[in-house]
C-alpha cells in the first residue's frame, strides 16, 4: 500500500473512531421505528446527527430492532447511556425499555478498514499438521454458531413469556378498573355507598 | 361544420364537432374541440370515465386533446385523475371525502395517456371545489347532482397531494380545470342526437362564449350520460378490439403484440404511430410536452390561428419518422411505461410509485434504461414480474418512508437465496471490513463476488465475525463452498475460514414482544390515543414501571447468559488455537 493511500486510511480511520465515540448503540427498539422518531425521542439529550437503523439480515424473526445513533459529541452520549440505565426509556410503545450502549466499530456497516498491510491468507496442504487442528476450528466454530443461535432462540422464548404475563395482567387490571368506572359513573357505588352510609366520592 | 363518419368497425354513432387545426406533415392530422360519441357531446377539457377490459372500475379522465390521423383513426388524450384507493400510500392520514378524487400534476407516467377515441365509457361529472378566487364555486345542486369533487391534485413526479393550483395543472392551463362559467354549462347541455344543425349553433354558442376564461368540468346534469352505458360498455370493448388492433402498422404490430403477450393486454394503448413523440418528449425531461400543451392552451386563447397550432404539430411529426429500430425500441419502451402504468392503476401503490419512477430514469439516461428494460423483457412472465422486478429498482432511489425499508444489499440477497447463490462466512476477524473479504475471495478463489460483514450487535460472538457473500453464479458458489469445506484457507491469526449456507432471509417483522396496547375504545375515552406515540421515561408509581422492570431484569439475565456463552466459546477456540504450530 503506497504511503499516501496509507496516511489517507489513518485518517478516515481515526475519524471513524471519534465518530463511534458519539454514538449510542440503541436495541429493544420495535421493528417499526422509524429515523424521525427516534431523532425526537433522544432530542431532549442533545442534537441528534445522524440515526442508522441496523439491517436484520440473518437474524430471526422476532427479535427487536437496533439502531445506531451518532450525536454530537462523546459527552451527550454518555448521558444518554446512563440516563438509560437508571430510569427506564420507552420509545413508541411500553412497556419494554430501551436500551443503550456505547457503540463500537463491529457495529457499522461502513466501518472503514483498518489500516496497515494486506491480509494474508494461505491454503493449507492436508499433510501439514495444522490441518488437523484447523479442520478441528472449522467445527467448533460451527458448533459456537448454532449454539449462539440456540441461545436467541431461549431468549426470544422467554421474552414472549413475559409479553404474555403481562398482557394477562393488564387485560385483567383493566377489566378491574372498568367495572370500577361503570360502577361510579351509573350510580351504583353511590347507591351501595348509602345503604352502608359511606360518603363516596369520585 | 360537422363531418360524418362511416365507421364500418363501430355500431356507436359517431359525428365530429368543431374543428381546431390541422397538424401532421401532410395535414393529415385533424384536431378537434368537440365530438358526438354514441348520442353524448364531448368537449374538449370535459371529464369522462375510460373502461379498461377486464376491469370493473373506470378510470376518470380529462379530455386535453382530440384527434383524427391520417388513416382514419380518432385518437384523445386523457390527463388522469387519481381516485384516493390508487394513492392510498402518499394520502397518509389526510382526510379525504367520499366522492373526492385528484386530478394529475407534475411530470411523468400517470400524468396523461394517448387513448382511442372509443375508449371512453361516457361522460362523468366532476365539480371543482377548491376554494381558488379563480374557480366558480358550485351551487349546492352541482354539488348533489356531481359523480365526483376535486379540489387537490396529485403530482406523479413528486408523489404529493398539493393543494394550490398554479398557472398550469399538469401542462394544462388552470382555468380549464376550473369549473366552467353558467353560459358555458348550457352550452354543454345540448340534445342526444347529434343533429347537424343544433351542434352548429352549439358550437356558435361555445365560440361566442370564447372571450370569456373557459373553464373546465362542466357542470353537466345527469341526463346527458345516457342510459344503459353498462350495456354499451360490452360494446365498446369489441370495438376497441378491433380498432386498436387495425391501426399498427405490421412490423411495429408485432413488436407490441409480444409486449402485450408478456404483459397485461389491455385496451388503452400508446398508438405506435405518436411513440416517436412520446419519446423524444420523455428524452427532454417532458419538456417537449409541456410545450406543447402549452402551444395548444395559448393557441385556444388566440382563437387559434392556423400557424400556430400547425407548428406544434410539426413536432410530432418528425419524431413520427423516427428512425424505424429507435421507434421499435421505445415502442417496447413505452408500451412496458404504459402498461406499467395500466397494471398500477389498477393495483397496488408501490407498483404504481415504480411506474411513476421508470419514465424519470428514461429521462435522464434513455439509452441505458431501454437497454435493462429490453433484457428485462425476456425473463418477465407477467404482470407480476413486471411491478416487482421495477420496484426493486426504484424503491431505492425513492424510499423516503421508512414504513418499508429495504436496503439494495437486502433486495439482491433475498433473489440470491432463492438463486442458491448466497454463502455465509464465519470465523472472520470481527474487525475485517467487506472490502477486505471480497479481496480474500478473490484471491483465493478468483471469483468475484458481493460481501457484506453482519452487523456486530450486542449479543454476537465477539470471537468470529460473519460475512454474507453473494455470487454470481451458483457453480461459482458451489466452488466455494466445496474447497472450504473440505479444505483449509487459514486467514492470518489462525483463523480458518468456515462457511456455510445462510438461513433464510427474515421476512418483515410482525412480531414483537413487549409493546402492549390497551384496546381503542377504552383509550379513547380516556383521551390516551396518542399514548403510545411518545416517548418517555417511566415514573416508578405506575404500572408501567413494574412492567419495565420485569423486562429490565430479563435484560440483565439474557446479558449474563450471553456473557457465559461467549466465555465457554472463547476458551474452546483458545485451547484449539494453542495446539496450531504455526500461527
Amino acid at each position: 500500500m503506497d504511503p499516501s493511500a496509507e496516511d489517507k486510511y489513518k485518517e478516515e480511520y481515526a475519524a471513524f473512531k471519534e465518530m463511534v465515540k458519539r454514538t449510542v448503540y440503541l436495541d429493544n427498539l420495535r421493528p417499526q421505528v422509524t429515523d424521525a422518531v427516534i431523532r425526537t425521542a433522544l432530542d431532549q439529550f442533545g442534537k441528534v446527527v445522524k440515526v442508522q437503523l441496523v439491517s436484520n439480515l440473518i437474524g430471526p424473526e422476532n427479535i427487536s430492532s437496533a439502531a445506531l445513533v451518532e450525536m454530537e459529541n462523546a459527552e451527550q452520549a454518555n448521558q444518554i447511556i446512563t440516563e438509560l440505565a437508571s430510569y427506564p426509556f420507552m420509545i413508541s410503545g411500553m412497556p419494554r425499555p430501551v436500551r443503550a450502549i456505547a457503540a463500537e466499530m463491529e457495529m457499522f456497516d461502513d466501518c472503514p478498514r483498518k489500516p496497515g498491510g494486506r491480509i494474508q491468507c494461505r491454503w493449507l496442504n492436508k499433510k501439514d499438521p495444522d490441518f488437523e487442528v484447523a479442520m478441528k476450528m472449522k467445527s467448533a466454530v460451527l458448533k459456537h454458531a448454532s449454539e449462539a443461535t440456540s441461545l436467541l432462540q431461549h431468549q426470544l422464548l422467554a421474552e414472549e413469556n413475559i409479553h404474555k404475563k403481562q398482557a394477562e395482567s393488564l387485560k385483567a387490571n383493566h377489566k378491574k378498573l372498568e367495572l370500577i368506572e361503570r360502577a361510579l359513573s351509573d350510580g351504583t357505588a353511590k347507591k351501595l355507598g348509602s345503604c352502608y352510609n359511606i360518603n363516596i366520592h369520585d | 361544420m360537422a363531418m360524418v363518419e362511416a365507421d364500418d368497425v363501430s355500431n356507436l354513432e359517431f359525428s365530429w364537432g368543431k374543428k381546431r387545426g390541422v397538424g401532421g406533415k401532410k395535414k393529415e392530422v385533424q384536431f378537434y374541440e368537440s365530438f358526438t360519441y354514441d348520442g353524448v357531446d364531448y368537449n374538449l377539457y370535459d371529464s369522462v370515465y375510460m373502461l379498461k377490459e377486464g376491469e370493473p372500475e373506470h378510470y376518470i379522465g380529462k379530455l386535453i386533446k382530440i384527434w383524427e390521423n391520417g388513416d382514419k383513426t380518432k385518437k384523445v388524450k386523457v390527463q388522469w385523475f387519481f381516485q384516493p384507493s390508487e394513492i392510498l400510500g402518499w394520502l397518509g392520514d389526510m382526510r379525504v371525502l367520499e366522492n373526492e378524487i385528484f386530478l394529475a400534476t407534475g411530470e411523468g407516467v400517470g400524468l396523461a395517456n394517448v387513448n382511442p377515441l372509443e375508449a371512453i365509457a361516457g361522460k362523468c361529472n366532476v365539480v371543482c371545489t377548491s376554494k381558488d378566487s379563480r374557480n366558480r364555486q358550485p351551487s349546492e345542486e352541482e354539488l348533489k347532482l356531481a359523480d365526483y369533487i376535486f379540489y387537490r391534485t396529485f403530482d406523479v413526479g413528486l408523489c404529493t397531494i398539493l393543494d394550490k393550483m398554479d398557472e398550469k395543472v399538469g401542462g394544462t392551463e388552470v382555468r380549464f380545470v376550473f369549473n366552467k362559467e353558467e353560459s358555458e354549462a348550457a352550452c354543454a347541455v345540448p340534445g342526444h342526437i347529434p343533429d347537424e344543425n343544433k351542434e352548429k349553433k352549439c358550437a356558435v354558442v361555445c365560440n361566442g362564449t370564447q372571450q370569456i376564461p373557459k373553464e373546465t368540468a362542466p357542470v353537466e346534469s345527469k341526463s346527458l350520460i345516457t342510459n344503459g352505458d353498462n350495456d354499451q360498455s360490452m360494446a365498446i370493448n369489441d370495438v376497441k378490439d378491433v380498432t386498436v388492433k387495425g391501426e399498427y402498422s405490421t412490423d411495429l404490430k408485432s413488436v407490441v403484440t409480444a409486449v402485450e403477450s408478456n404483459c397485461l393486454s389491455t385496451t388503452i394503448e400508446e398508438p405506435a404511430s405518436l411513440l416517436g413523440k412520446e419519446v423524444s418528449g420523455s428524452k427532454a425531461g417532458a419538456v417537449k410536452d409541456e410545450f406543447e400543451m402549452a402551444t395548444d392552451t395559448k393557441v385556444k386563447a388566440e382563437k387559434r390561428p392556423q400557424p400556430a397550432n400547425f407548428s406544434s404539430d410539426t413536432e410530432e411529426k418528425p419524431a413520427k419518422k423516427a428512425k424505424k429500430d429507435d421507434v421499435i425500441k421505445s415502442s417496447v419502451d413505452k408500451s412496458r411505461n404504459d402498461t406499467q402504468k395500466l397494471i398500477s392503476r389498477g393495483n397496488d401503490v408501490k407498483a404504481m410509485s415504480t411506474a411513476a419512477d421508470a419514465p424519470a430514469e428514461n429521462a435522464k439516461s434513455g439509452h441505458d434504461v431501454l437497454i435493462r428494460q429490453e433484457k428485462d423483457k425476456p425473463s418477465k412472465q407477467g404482470k407480476v414480474d413486471c411491478s416487482s422486478k421495477e420496484k426493486t429498482i426504484n424503491k431505492t432511489e425513492k424510499d423516503n418512508s421508512k414504513w418499508f425499508r429495504q436496503t439494495p444489499f437486502e433486495d439482491r440477497f433475498k433473489t440470491a437465496q432463492k438463486d442458491g447463490t448466497t454463502l455465509m462466512l464465519h470465523n472472520l476477524d470481527p474487525e475485517y471490513v467487506s472490502g477486505e473479504v471480497e479481496e480474500i475471495i478473490w484471491h483465493s478463489f478468483k471469483e468475484y463476488c458481493s460481501a457484506k460483514m453482519v452487523q456486530g450487535t450486542k449479543i454476537s460472538t465477539p470471537h468470529s465475525g460473519q460475512a454474507i457473500v453473494i455470487f454470481k453464479t451458483r457453480e461459482g458458489t458451489q466452488k466455494v463452498m466445496t474447497k472450504l469445506i473440505e479444505g483449509c484457507l487459514m486467514l492470518p491469526n489462525g483463523r480458518p475460514l468456515v462457511c456455510s449456507t445462510p438461513s433464510t432471509f427474515p421476512g418483515k417483522q410482525t412480531t414483537f414482544y413487549g409493546h402492549l396496547v390497551l384496546d381503542n375504545k377504552t383509550q379513547a375515552q380516556r383521551g390516551k390515543k396518542d399514548a403510545v406515540s411518545t416517548s418517555h421515561c417511566s415514573q416508578p408509581n405506575t404500572i408501567e414501571y413494574d412492567m419495565a422492570m420485569e423486562w429490565c431484569l430479563l435484560q440483565a439475565r439474557s446479558d449474563s447468559w450471553w456473557k457465559g456463552l461467549h466465555k465457554q466459546q472463547g476458551e474452546e477456540l483458545r485451547k484449539l488455537k494453542a495446539t496450531l504450530k504455526s500461527k
